[in-house]
């Protein structure tokens, strides 16, 4: 079990160091901690999984420890900027201002194809739309085009759209969320008018939502056969 | 913070476990492997009788731990002592000590290993 700790972190602090050096274009939309927890977690429960000839410890302490190592790597990212840098990179802009900054490309061995295509990927097709791209620490790349490329916000454009209210879930699947009816500022006694107007119950009751204008969503369970 | 503190408990716990079943392994090993050395020297002395009762003891020991060693190692070597094991009185009965003896020395040595694999050596974590 002890060498299980041991290997476990050891292992763990180098795979975070190869998908470093692997850089960000392999990660997707995961950083590189959160990758190499995944990568680990699902290969060390599977191991006394298949094998009943292996103790469960033999994969409880490894995953345990991987969850330790990510915790304790996860604060200390919050905490300081510097170590946050060093575990996840920071993003590097690929295009500013319209210029493609090849020195970028080259360092983070994203070529020109590559870019394209995330750059089709975000429905843009004229390179010189683009004001500002950014290769994020998770491998996605964030696309700014210039504001005459992009489409009107309903300011710009001066129109005034109707106010957006979040809807609350009060009923899911039959089941009453109390906390959401609470924060909606509904009570019981709405919630029984509600279900009396569409003649339905609690349990007949698939979706109920209200949102801050009083706007209600009901949908029924449909008739199990 | 809480995160940290979480984090760092949970591998000073599971640092403190695997220090704990090293150690009492190590304990258990000895044991068993210091009764079944003695047993192998004893058969080759000739005194199968007095060879018989030391590997009996060190095989209640195994037996009272069996199920922990089980929980912490895995199941091969395991089942390789308990064969070993229900080899020596067919070689008691058989007067055979010879046989006796070697199977107190592979007994032994599979012990050993079995103990090792918890052991935190340099080379294990490589």
């Amino acid at each position: 079990m002890i060498l299980s700790y041991f290997r476990t972190v050891i292992l763990y602090l180098v795979l975070i160091a190869v998908i470093r050096l692997m850089g960000k274009r392999q990660i997707g939309q995961m950083e590189p901690s959160e990758f190499v927890v995944t990568m680990l977690v699902a290969n060390l429960a599977s191991i006394p999984m298949q094998d009943g000839g292996i103790p469960l410890y033999s994969g409880l302490v490894p995953i345990l420890t991987v969850l330790g190592v990510e915790l304790i790597l996860s604060a200390l990212s919050m905490h300081s900027v510097k170590f946050r840098r060093l575990l996840c990179g920071k993003p590097v802009i690929l295009i500013e201002n319209g210029n493609i900054l090849q020195e970028n490309l080259r360092s983070t061995r994203v070529t020109l194809d590559e870019l394209t295509g995330h750059l089709r990927e975000k429905d843009v097709l004229d390179l010189t739309s683009v004001q500002y791209a950014i290769l994020e620490t998770n491998g996605n790349l964030s696309v700014f085009p210039y504001p005459k490329d992009r489409p009107a916000s309903a300011k710009e454009a001066g129109v005034h759209p109707k106010k957006q209210h979040l809807p609350f879930t009060i009923i899911g699947d039959g089941y009453l969320y109390r906390e959401n009816l609470t924060a909606a500022g509904k009570d019981d006694r709405w919630v029984q008018k509600v279900l009396k107007e569409h003649e339905a119950t609690l349990q007949d009751t698939w979706l109920l939502t209200v949102d801050g204008a009083d706007n209600i969503v009901f949908l029924r369970k449909e008739a199990t056969k | 913070m809480k995160r940290l503190w979480i984090g760092i408990a949970f591998l000073a716990l599971l640092l403190a476990a695997g220090f704990g079943i090293s150690a009492g392994m190590d304990d258990l090993q000895n044991e068993i492997s210091r009764q079944l050395t003695s047993a192998c020297q004893t058969a080759l002395a000739g005194d199968l009788e007095q060879a018989s009762a030391q590997a009996n003891g060190a095989k209640e020991v195994w037996e009272q731990y069996r199920n922990l060693v089980a929980a912490v190692t895995d199941h091969e070597p395991m089942e390789e002592m308990d064969t070993l094991f229900a080899q020596l009185p067919i070689y008691y009965k058989t007067h055979s000590p010879l046989n006796f003896a070697a199977v107190c020395s592979d007994l032994s040595l599979l012990m050993q290993a079995i103990g090792e694999n918890q052991a935190l050596k340099w080379w294990g974590v490589l």
